[in-house]
């Protein structure tokens, strides 16, 4: 079992290390500097790591003053070491323990957004979440309230993480395992059953797999289907219980693959899956919010979805503004200064509102000040 | 110039190290409030226009934080005691020899350090020893290693993200 909680935080910690090393190696020039201090202004997330990374690097003197490690020894290991070993050695257990969707991306461990195979190391610590006892064929229902989000293994052994305001249905059966999804959105981490096809209904759409990892988001009449790991076959509409259980597929399914996306409208499936951000789309997990090169008001959409404080964006010009930036999903203070420290934008508190306006409008330079 | 410019940076982190320190102790005791201190520093960061005239914002960056974890300390001293001190007392509170408690985490923190390290690929576990316990330069390392400056580098940045991610729940 797989969990991706902690990929946009691996990317993250790996940024600010190799800013870290970076500044050592040599004064910045004035391009990295910007690019530098631009990094720091993205996110209140990558503040914490460098300084977390700075705090951790003052206790490597003392780590490493160990009488036990002797010098020779660290440097004949590091002599022998051939490149294929530092694969095996990094993904942190043998090549073969690995799944086959990971193989491909062995070499990606520490690399920023692929950093896939880091997933395996914090199963250990979620899994004890252990769901209640649940009957085979007795519909549950899960749900979260706004702004909360909430982890269960079902009676299978599959995962489901719910994000804000979502409800789904599970219903267990000896052909098929059933769920429906009422609102919002979820993460499906699927145990593998040949027999038993694991098959999500939300909307005009159902998602069939056996065993894989995928997450379903609901919004409007729409359905956004992304996979982490495997394969799904996407059907537009409903399939009805008698249905085949082959993951061969048919004309009327289309198959995402890991790394793909697909939105179903209204019963209508586009043609072919796209290429998806995983980072992006799975920062929920983590309650961050990831954007890059996004319109203002889809992300200020993002953030009202969390809290109980709302963004308004009356400036149709605004709404469509890129922005791009990397925040704690329940932190709507920080993405406010960040856009108040935008040229052009002026941002006002009023009560649980925060209003974003164009600052040309008013004449004024102001910016704001928190609290 | 290079080269003063590093032992530059390097003292004035060593000046702040005691502090951020201290910073991300507390982080671990009241998280709450630790989380807020982060926000802070990262609006403080945001409120700098002029981005020309920080010529260096890593140590502009380790100031905001340092300065906040004092402030931090003088309102935690107000709130819990009602006594007004002043600041270069909080400060060298800040500053003093770890306390018994605190001790005893530090022991803990570095022997799960040393877990940690033990994880790292060869190359890459060699590399910190000989920048930590040896004090080598990227080049002296290099050579050691039989590698180019670039790949020590990314060895030591490997290693800085591993040890983040599996330090992460001590602090």
């Amino acid at each position: 079992m797989n969990i991706s909680v902690d990929k946009s935080r691996v990317a993250i910690a790996e940024q600010a290390a190799a800013w870290f090393v970076t500044h050592r190696a040599a004064p910045l020039d004035e391009r990295q500097r910007l690019q530098f201090f631009a990094w720091l202004k993205a996110s209140p997330i990558h503040v914490e790591e460098y300084l977390s990374i700075a705090a951790l690097e003052s206790s490597l003197s003392a780590a490493t003053e160990d009488p036990e490690i002797s010098l020779d020894a660290l440097l004949e290991a590091a002599h022998r070491d051939t490149p294929a070993q530092v694969v095996d050695l990094r993904s942190g257990r043998p090549a073969s323990a690995r799944p086959p969707e990971h193989t491909r991306r062995s070499n990606s461990w520490w690399v920023g957004a692929a950093a896939l195979a880091g997933i395996g190391m914090v199963a250990a610590v979620l899994v004890w979440a252990l769901g209640e006892g649940q009957w085979l064929s007795l519909p549950k229902t899960y749900q979260t309230t706004h702004g909360g989000q909430g982890m269960w293994q079902l009676a299978d052994g599959s995962v489901l993480h719910l994000n804000t305001d979502s409800s789904v249905t599970v219903r267990f059966s000896e052909h098929e395992r059933l769920v429906t999804l009422r609102q919002g959105q979820a993460l499906f981490e699927v145990a593998h059953e040949a027999v038993r096809p694991f098959r999500v209904n939300s909307g005009d759409s159902s998602t069939v797999a056996v065993g894989t990892e995928f997450d379903v988001y609901r919004r409007g009449d729409a359905t956004q289907i992304t996979v982490v790991k495997g394969r799904v076959l996407v059907y537009p509409g409903p399939l009805s219980v008698s249905s085949s259980a082959s993951m061969a597929g048919d004309e009327h399914s289309l198959s995402v693959s890991a790394g793909q996306q697909t939105t179903v409208r209204s019963g209508v499936m586009p043609t072919a899956p796209v290429n998806a951000d995983l980072s992006r789309a799975v920062a929920w997990l983590e309650r961050q919010i990831v954007f890059d090169q996004q319109p203002l008001d889809e992300v200020a959409g993002e953030f009202n979805r969390y809290n109980g404080i709302s963004f308004e964006i009356d400036d149709p010009k605004l709404r469509t503004l890129p922005v791009s930036g990397v925040f704690d999903a329940y932190d709507p203070a920080s993405f406010a200064a960040f856009l108040g420290s935008l040229d052009g934008i002026r941002v006002e508190w009023q009560g649980k509102l925060i209003r974003v306006t164009n600052a040309v409008a008013y004449h004024s330079q102001e910016k704001i000040h928190s609290h | 110039m290079t080269e003063l410019k590093n032992v530059l940076i390097e003292r004035l982190f060593a000046q702040h190290r005691s502090a951020l320190q201290s910073f991300f102790y507390r982080r671990i005791r009241s998280k709450p409030d630790a989380v807020d201190l982060v926000q802070e520093v990262y609006v403080r960061m945001l409120r700098v226009n002029d981005t020309d005239a920080i010529r260096n914002p890593e140590g502009y960056l380790y100031t905001v934080a340092n300065n906040l974890a004092i402030e931090h300390a003088v309102l935690e001293r107000r709130h819990s005691k009602d006594i007004d001190f002043d600041q270069p007392v909080v400060e060298a509170e800040l500053l003093r020899p770890a306390g018994l408690e605190e001790q005893v985490d530090l022991d803990v923190r570095v022997k799960r350090l040393r877990d940690v390290l033990g994880q790292l690929p060869p190359k890459c576990r060699a590399a910190v020893y000989l920048k930590y316990r040896h004090g080598m330069s990227y080049q002296e390392i290099a050579h050691k290693l039989g590698v180019s400056d670039h790949m020590v580098q990314k060895y030591l940045g490997q290693a800085l993200a591993h040890c983040r991610r599996r330090m992460a729940r001590f602090g």
